[in-house]
């Protein structure tokens, strides 16, 4: 088995654009979930951000504030790590709850 | 009849009266339905010979895929994750039907955790159901096709985020039993794509 490189593509064709666009909006994102060590709020793949909390409705609240302050999506995860719930305040849309 | 004619099941959502970005997952059945009637008259219509199914997970870069490199390609293009079995097998019989060639371009990412990423950034919101369900079908759908159909063709591309930029790569396989081997150990249940990108 063996891996050719394409040719890279146009970072300002339309539709990289978009994907990269939503990867920014999810890298920017705050999201709550659950660890052996309580609620934890912070931003994907990141320690950014990193608050501990011992109720979920606690990290929720703080997690509000910080994606309102930035301007950006909260994501709430159930224990079982499923997505639970999924707010913006990007001022694009509200997103409905899942 | 200008090529390529490009299906899309998330451009056939725009079509549908109420439509919003926001509840994307709602309209997903219906526009599916769509997508599939205008495929069928494409098939029946057009003159190509050559008629591409896009494969892979939700946010995998299929769609951007085809907008980089497809561009030129004469035939049509049906750009759905091909997340059952039975839906690609329907597709692939009209498509013969037709009198036309089937091509399965499948887009895997390099990174689930990283799909998911861009999943959750999107205007267009699914349920996170979606995205294990199609990175877990469209697989299993992948793996089914190349066993099942000897002398289907079919392309495996990977996908990468490097450099803030998307980039791809096609894996080149020896031979048929070589591309199968790599399928069979790149399969996900549900529950293991959950797993994978449940760890924030």
């Amino acid at each position: 088995m063996r891996k050719i490189l394409l040719k890279r593509p146009n970072p300002n064709n339309p539709d990289v654009k978009a994907y990269l666009s939503a990867l920014d909006c999810g890298y920017k994102s705050f999201y709550v979930s659950h660890s052996s060590k309580g609620w934890m709020v912070k931003k994907y793949q990141s320690s950014d951000g990193l608050k501990l909390f011992e109720k979920k409705q606690d990290a929720v609240q703080f997690g509000k504030k910080m994606a309102k302050s930035k301007k950006t999506e909260l994501i709430i995860y159930k224990k079982d790590g499923r997505i639970h719930e999924r707010n913006s305040y990007s001022g694009h849309f509200i997103s409905p709850k899942s | 009849m200008s090529f390529p004619i490009i299906i899309s099941i998330d451009e056939s959502k725009k079509k549908v009266s109420g439509y919003s970005p926001s509840s994307a997952d709602k309209f997903h059945s219906q526009s599916a339905k769509l997508a599939n009637k205008d495929f069928d008259q494409a098939l029946k219509e057009s003159n190509c010979s050559d008629v591409i199914l896009m494969c892979g997970g939700s946010a995998s870069g299929k769609t951007e895929f085809l907008s980089v490199y497809l561009g030129d390609f004469h035939g049509i293009i049906f750009d759905s994750t091909l997340p059952t079995i039975e839906g690609a097998e329907i597709k692939i019989k009209r498509i013969r039907k037709a009198g036309k060639t089937p091509f399965i371009y499948a887009v895997l990412p390099d990174d689930i955790k990283r799909a998911f990423i861009a999943f959750l950034g999107r205007d267009r919101k699914f349920s996170d159901e979606h995205f294990y369900r199609t990175h877990s079908g469209s697989r299993m759908t992948l793996l089914s096709l190349v066993k099942g159909h000897i002398d289907l063709e079919v392309k495996i591309f990977e996908s990468s985020y490097v450099k803030n930029n998307l980039i791809y790569k096609e894996i080149l396989f020896s031979n048929r039993k070589e591309l199968i081997e790599f399928l069979e150990n790149n399969q996900y249940t549900e529950d293991q794509v959950l797993n994978i990108v449940k760890t924030i």
